[in-house]
């Protein structure tokens, strides 16, 4: 195993940082054609 | 097993979208992250994917109707993404932000353990920062991965770091 470079919390900062930033695109996406569009295809097929 | 209908959008994140029959959508991402394992490993590099569950869209805020289908949905969801290579790695880090990061790993254990085939290895560790913070941190791989000794190893390792 190659010797880290990195500390335990700097893995986890990155890991929550990459978390919330995620979290934020996905609030974002609702709003993105591409997945209005795949939305609107699921509900089609659903029925709900 | 019964389960709702995926679709697969890709994007940058390997983005899959569902609709619950109560007209939640949910978003699972299984998004790059060898940069938060490159000083750890010296294998499997572009194999690491952080998995992500999230809520595009919910009629019913701020409440999330419970719904017995999503578990198998998502245990599919994951068989899709091994599909394209048995090599894959996947970590989970549940939210921690409003303190509910036990409940988030308990349901998350609840649908891996009752829905997902057994050719998954799943790997729980508990890491704390320099707050005593608690992150629940899951890492799940292929059984057959040829590198799974090193990987988990490498994985446990994480809790031994000095802070």
């Amino acid at each position: 195993m190659k010797k880290s470079n990195i500390s335990k919390d700097e893995i986890i900062q990155l890991l929550i940082k990459s978390k919330k930033e995620t979290q934020e695109e996905i609030k974002n996406n609702a709003s993105n054609p591409i997945y209005i569009d795949a939305m609107n295809k699921l509900r089609l097929l659903n029925n709900f | 097993m019964k389960h709702y209908q995926f679709l697969y959008i890709g994007e940058k994140d390997n983005s899959y979208i569902f609709e619950t029959r109560k007209k939640v959508f949910y978003e699972i991402r299984f998004k790059n992250s060898d940069y938060i394992f490159e000083n750890l490993s010296d294998t499997n590099n572009g194999l690491f994917y952080e998995f992500v569950i999230d809520i595009l869209e919910n009629p019913h805020k701020p409440f999330i109707p419970a719904d017995e289908l999503i578990g198998p949905t998502i245990a599919l969801i994951f068989n899709d993404f091994y599909a394209n290579d048995h090599n894959l790695v996947t970590v989970y880090v549940c939210d921690s932000s409003d303190r509910k990061q036990d409940l988030r790993m308990k349901k998350f254990n609840q649908w891996f353990y009752k829905y997902q085939d057994t050719s998954f290895l799943k790997v729980d560790e508990i890491v704390t920062d320099n707050k005593n913070n608690r992150y629940p941190i899951s890492l799940i791989l292929k059984a057959t991965n040829p590198n799974r000794h090193k990987i988990i190893d490498t994985f446990l390792s994480i809790k031994h770091l000095t802070k």
